[in-house]
Parts: structure tokens; sequence; C-alpha cells
């Protein structure tokens, strides 16, 4: 049915001269996946690296003109949103530094281009963050009502405070004070991390090569929520392909281990070689070799988990493995006490809104109101 | 099932045989080509106890569900929105401007679509009389010749506009009436056939036109100025943000060389005379 091994998605971004053997049933197939991992703007970039697009047919370039479009048009956004946040916070005296989808675009790193994002990432330290959330409230940022039950979880439990949405733009800002939990016992020390940037061209401040990329992995490989999986592991493939150096390996390997995540790197390197061994340059290739982990958790259920959530490629058994991710994810992330009230409160909504319908106790209107 | 509205696919997958009618009914005679579908949509039952008590039907565009879902009732309506809502909501390669498309002579008006225009009965009205439609609420534009594309979709009436359509047009294709949706009673009218749809060719914009449906009055026409209409133009657009530039671009073009008029009317026969006026080559 599908004409794609699952193996072999990513290879055709980092190989995008593959596209040229598809046929227009496997363009459509590998279209409606990409759409919904979030990659179908990074393909587009990466044909257009290549200065490929014009030999494709016209049903694809159509696509992926427009997610290129709507990507770049994201970036834009970000670049004159990170532009106001910066006055607030210069102005305000709060070192600001921002993290993932804006720090790519905003650094130009490789993967800066056809990124989608969700949302602003932004951090600032702990001592901070009551001024930066008041500074922001009073200048057009406003958080949505939520639950009391998720409102204590961001405030008691979480390294980000709920998120924010600008008045006028509707741009969403999520404000961290660290890059883990903080109940997991596991939190970074960011007073480590602070002295981890550098300042990019436009003057915002960023995570160095190294503790970019950790935090990526960070990012991805505790995540409960694998819905990004095959884009965040797209974003470590490029950032990791453009930083490799002997000295970069070396760094982000201390950096693993003083902060506590060598297990989330070495699976981050099993996906590497898994999903893009190929394309990978000798050094990486290499340190994927090497720190890749054969343990049937990693194998059997890490690495499946991360497939987009689409029937072409995701199967029963990659369902089940995206589960078990999703309880590692919590397990990882709290104590067992706290996990087992949080699960039991998560279960009961959803078993309800499974009887019931989803808006049957939240009414919510359709987005658009023109139907 | 795949339908074919011309410029997108979609792959449909549904249980309802109803829908299933409605859609052979509007297009069932386009050619479906072996061409791959731009989405894969689904009308999906509600889950659990709502397949049985008040029964509910859940648009799918992918793996994703864009709106609450709704009284299974109005599956079809739905799915004609969920359509425009694919396209609104995924394609930045061409302008699209939230408005009636009205083709004669191989020049169109656009109608931008206001509440209260009447734009839909409008289209209903031309298209069973001698116009092409090319669309009765989004016009699809592309960025390099400016030029607007027909697409293959049915008119959407709403309310009084059903009875008086078929009072018109006997013979008219018009799928049941779905009742009590968010705009009250609709139904779906077939305008164009697939054999005078692929006659159709992109056309360049003449005139922009802001009906305004006011009851008994005479047909009285308004020069719009260039600032006002431009102002109008780019707040129907569903994708004017995005396109940015590009798409200030071919606003400003199309009320530099367009006629721009609003026009106050009650009886359509006055509006259609005056639209033929505006298309005479």
């Amino acid at each position: 049915m599908t004409a794609f091994r699952a193996q072999q998605l990513l290879m055709y971004l980092a190989e995008p001269e593959r596209c040229a053997e598809l046929s227009l049933p496997q363009w459509q197939q590998l279209i409606w996946l990409l759409r919904e991992a979030k990659l179908l703007a990074a393909l587009a970039a990466a044909l257009e690296r290549r200065e490929l697009c014009l030999q494709l047919p016209v049903y694809a370039r159509r696509h992926l003109r427009s997610a290129l479009t709507y990507a770049d048009r994201q970036s834009q956004q970000i670049r004159f949103e990170c532009n106001e946040l910066k006055r607030l916070f210069d102005g305000a005296g709060i070192p600001a530094l921002y993290l993932k989808g804006s720090a790519y675009v905003l650094a130009g790193t490789a993967n800066g281009r056809g990124r989608i994002c969700n949302d602003l990432d932004v951090l600032v330290a702990k001592s901070q963050l009551a001024d930066a959330e008041a500074l922001l409230q009073k200048n057009g940022w406003r958080t949505d009502k939520l639950s009391d039950y998720d409102e204590r979880y961001y405030r008691q439990w979480s390294h980000e405070i709920p998120p924010m949405v600008q008045i006028h733009r509707g741009t969403v800002l999520d404000l961290h004070h660290n890059l883990y939990l903080p109940i997991s016992g596991r939190a970074a020390d960011m007073a480590r991390f602070f002295r981890l940037t550098q300042t990019t061209i436009s003057g915002a401040l960023v995570l160095n090569p190294a503790a970019m990329v950790l935090h990526s992995i960070i990012h991805l490989f505790t995540n409960d929520d694998m819905q990004s999986g095959m884009r965040d592991l797209w974003d470590l493939y490029l950032l990791i392909t453009q930083f490799s150096t002997t000295e970069f390996w070396q760094q982000l390997h201390g950096l693993a281990q003083v902060s506590g995540f060598c297990n989330e790197l070495q699976y981050c390197l099993s996906a590497l070689h898994y999903y893009l061994a190929p394309a990978l340059d000798p050094l990486t290739l290499q340190q994927s070799v090497n720190g890749s982990s054969n343990g049937l958790w990693t194998r059997y259920i890490m690495l499946p988990a991360l497939l987009p959530s689409h029937p072409l490629v995701c199967r029963w058994w990659h369902r089940r493995a995206k589960q078990l991710v999703y309880l590692r994810g919590h397990w990882i992330k709290m104590p067992p006490w706290v996990l087992l009230k949080h699960l039991t409160i998560k279960t009961f909504f959803t078993a309800r809104d499974q009887l019931f319908g989803k808006y049957q106790f939240a009414p919510k209107r359709p987005p658009n109101q023109h139907w | 099932m795949q339908i074919n509205c011309g410029q997108y696919r979609f792959d449909l997958t549904t249980t309802d045989s109803a829908v299933m009618r409605s859609v052979q009914q509007v297009y069932g005679d386009a050619l479906l080509a072996d061409a791959p579908a731009d989405f894969a949509i689904g009308l999906d039952p509600g889950l659990w106890l709502r397949r049985w008590i008040k029964p509910q039907v859940n648009f799918r565009c992918d793996q994703h569900s864009p709106f609450k879902p709704l009284p299974s009732s109005q599956a079809y309506a739905v799915l004609e929105w969920g359509m425009n809502w694919c396209i609104a909501a995924h394609e930045y390669s061409r302008f699209l401007l939230h408005a009636a498309v009205l083709v004669k002579n191989n020049t169109a008006i656009i109608c931008p679509a206001l509440p209260g225009s009447g734009k839909s009965t409008l289209s209903a009205y031309l298209g069973l009389s001698g116009w092409s439609v090319y669309s009765d609420e989004m016009a699809v534009i592309d960025i390099d010749s400016r030029q607007v594309l027909p697409l293959f979709r049915p008119v959407c009436l709403k309310n009084n506009s059903i009875d008086l359509l078929r009072s018109w047009h006997p013979n008219a294709v018009i799928t049941p009436v779905c009742r009590d949706t968010q705009k009250g009673d609709v139904a779906h009218v077939k305008v164009l056939s697939w054999e005078h749809y692929q006659q159709l060719i992109p056309v360049p914009i003449s005139a922009v036109v802001f009906p305004k449906y006011k009851h008994d009055t005479e047909l009285v026409i308004y020069q719009l100025d260039q600032l006002d209409a431009f102002g109008q133009l780019s707040r129907n657009a569903f994708n004017y943000n995005v396109l940015g530039e590009t798409a200030f671009d071919i606003v400003a073009a199309l009320v530099s060389n367009a006629g721009l008029y609003q026009v106050e009317y009650s009886e359509l026969t006055e509006l259609a005379q005056f639209f033929d006026e505006l298309v005479q080559p």
C-alpha cells in the first residue's frame, strides 16, 4: 500500500535528488506524509538549496511552494516578534535567551529555512520570571484562562509558564525558566547554560552550537508527545551536520555528561544512524556507530515512535510504541505519586470527552468564522 | 471516492450514503483522471455514544479535524465547507479572495463576500442564465498572470433563496436541504456541467462589485475609490497575511485596473443587466 519504507522517509530530505524518481502517486503519498509531519516546507527548502524545484511535476511544485511560502512568512513573523521582545526585555534589563524554532531562525542555522514552528520559545532566569511575565502582560501579551489543574501544573511543576498570546497578532509565546521540568529533579543548571550562549547578528541571545544541539536533544527525547518527532530529528540532523567538528563533539559529550542527559544523546545518535546513516558526515557517522544503543527499548520503542502519526507509515505497533514513549515521558518527568495523580485526572477527562464528544463540556467555535 | 473540483482533487472517505449520493449529483460528471489528490478528507461518525444519541459528523482533513462535530443531518454542507477549509488553509501558491467570481465574454467580475450581499443567490441566478460561475465564494488568482482560475464547485444557497431558485429553475440540480446549520438552511446547486467547465480558461478581472441587497430599492450604483476598495479586498482575502508583499501587489494592481463599484439592488434582473454592461467586449 505504501511506496515508502518508513525508515527511508528522511532520506528524501537529506538527498532530495531521490525525488526525481518519484511517480505521481508516490508524490501524493510523500506530500500527505510530510504535511502531517510538518516537514513539507523542509523538503521544499532542501530541494531549493540544490536547485531541483524546476524539474518537479506541477502537482508537487505547487504544494511545495505553498508550504515554503508559509514557512518563510512564519520566519519573518518570528524575526519581527523577537525584535519587539528584544526592545521590551532590553529596556527592563532582563537577558532573554531564544530557544528552538526562534533560535534557528534568528541564528540562521541550516534548519532555519522551511521549519514550521508552533510558538516562540524564550527563556529568562528564574529570578526574573515574574518581572518578565508582568512586563509582557503590560505590553499586549495575555494568558488564556486554563483549568485550575493545568494552571497548577505549569506553575508548580513545569519549566515554563502557561502560553501567552499576543492580543493583536495571535502569536503564541512560551516563557521558560529552565530547559526541563524542575519536578523531574533533572532541571538544567541555567547559570551554566547562560554562559554557553552567543549573540546573533540581530543582537539576540541564543545557545552556542553544543548547547543548542543538547537542548534540541533534551526536548525531543524526554518528550511524551512524539507528534513532531520526525521534524525534530530533522532539526538535529541539519544542526549536527552544520556543526560537526571534533571540538563540537567533545563539547556535546561533556555537556550531556555534566547535565545528566547521556541517555538522550545516545537515543539521538541511534536515531540518526537508523534513519539517516547514508547521509551522515564521516565524523557524525563514526559517532553514531560508536554511540548508538542496540537495546530493545531503543530499537523497538524509541525509534519507531519517531514516525509521523499517519496511517501510510504508522502501523498499530508504531502506535503502541508512541503510547509507551508517552508513558516514559511522564515517568521520567515526575515522581511516581505526582504522576499517578496526573494520569488519573488526564484519563478521566479523556474518557469523558471520548464518551460525550470533545466539545460537550468546553464548547468551542470553529476556527474560521467564514464558514 | 474522488472529488474533482478542477483545480483541486479530494480523496474522500465516508460511509454516509446520503453524502455519496449528493457528491454523485454535484460532481458525478467530472472526469476522474488518474491524477494525484491534493487532500485526503473524511466524514467520520462521532465517537461512542454519539453514534446513537444525536449522531454527529466530524470532518477530517487527513489526520486533523478543523471543526467541532456537527449534527449528521448537515453532513453534505460540512463536506463542502471542509473542502473550502482545506484549500484556504494550505494554498499559498495562489492568491485567494473570499469572493464570488462571475464570468462572461472571458471577463470576470468579482463580488467580495460581505454579509448581506446576496452574492450566492446572485451567483446561482447568473450561473443558470448564461454566465459561468468560477466560484461563489473563493476567487483563486494566479500570482504571475493575475488572472482568476475556474473552480468546478456548486453554489451554496441559503434559506429563502433555495425556494426562489427552485421557482426560477425547476430543473436545477439541488442537493437535499440541510436544516438549521450555522448559516440557517443550506442547499447546494450545480451551476456548471463538466463539459462546460472544460471550456473555461483563466480570465482577467475587469470589475470589482460590492453588491448590497436592499428591500424595495431601485438600482443605485456608486463608484468606489481605490483606497476603500483596497481595504475591503485585503480584509476579505484568505491568505493575504501569508503572501504579504505578493498579495499587496496583486490587490494594488486590481484596484488600479478594474472598475470599482458599490451597488444597491432589490431586483436581480436589474443587477444582471448592469453586470452585462460591465463585460461588454
